[in-house]
């Protein structure tokens, strides 16, 4: 799947792995603020109710 | 993402230009985007009233809109520098091999819909944790 990448693979290895590190963390950390927002309304929600 | 691109692009830089940073019109210019995009998110963080905030923000964003279309356009408004001018044109046939043209292409596509699906992810989180917070004032009056 990966041509070979000869003497840049440790260079371009690490690019990708830096780009997946941070792509990654941006996403968990917008799924979670986005459960954590969701469950702050259920609760505003619930209380309104009340 | 700014913040990815500078990263992985002084990883490559080192063994392509022999160096991880020059100031280089790209390099600098989207350093001077990043800078700005720290600068927007302080901004956001530093003031306490929502709607002011937002307020300043889309205020800031649109006088700092120019810093994106800068670091865009950098390569053909300056020449000099280490990178090359821009590999993908509307009007000529690109120059690299289809064994990365194609690659590029679907991972321009897998950007842009991360990008979208962040926006409206981000977006909606906004609107219920305004509404939770206006329905939270209502229950508290």
């Amino acid at each position: 799947m990966i041509p070979d990448l000869g003497k840049y693979a440790a260079d371009v290895l690490s690019a990708y792995a830096v780009a997946l590190l941070l792509l990654v963390g941006l996403v968990v950390l917008s799924v979670r603020q986005a459960a954590k927002a969701r469950a702050a309304l259920t609760q505003a929600e619930q209380q309104d109710k009340t | 993402m700014t913040l990815i691109a500078l990263f992985t692009g002084a990883i490559w830089g080192k063994p392509m230009w022999g160096t991880y940073w020059a100031w280089d019109p790209r390099l600098t210019s989207f350093m001077i985007l990043f800078v700005f995009y720290l600068g927007y998110l302080a901004l956001w963080q530093a003031v306490e009233d929502d709607d002011t905030a937002a307020d300043l923000t889309s205020i800031l964003c649109m006088v700092g809109s120019v810093f994106a279309l800068l670091s865009r356009y950098a390569v053909n408004l300056w020449n000099q520098g280490l990178h090359q001018g821009a590999t993908l044109t509307a009007t000529e046939r690109s120059p690299i091999d289809a064994s990365y043209y194609y690659p590029l292409l679907i991972s321009i596509a897998g950007f842009v819909l991360l990008f979208f699906t962040l926006v409206l992810l981000r977006t909606r989180m906004h609107i219920r944790l305004r509404r939770a917070k206006a329905l939270l004032a209502r229950s508290n009056a």
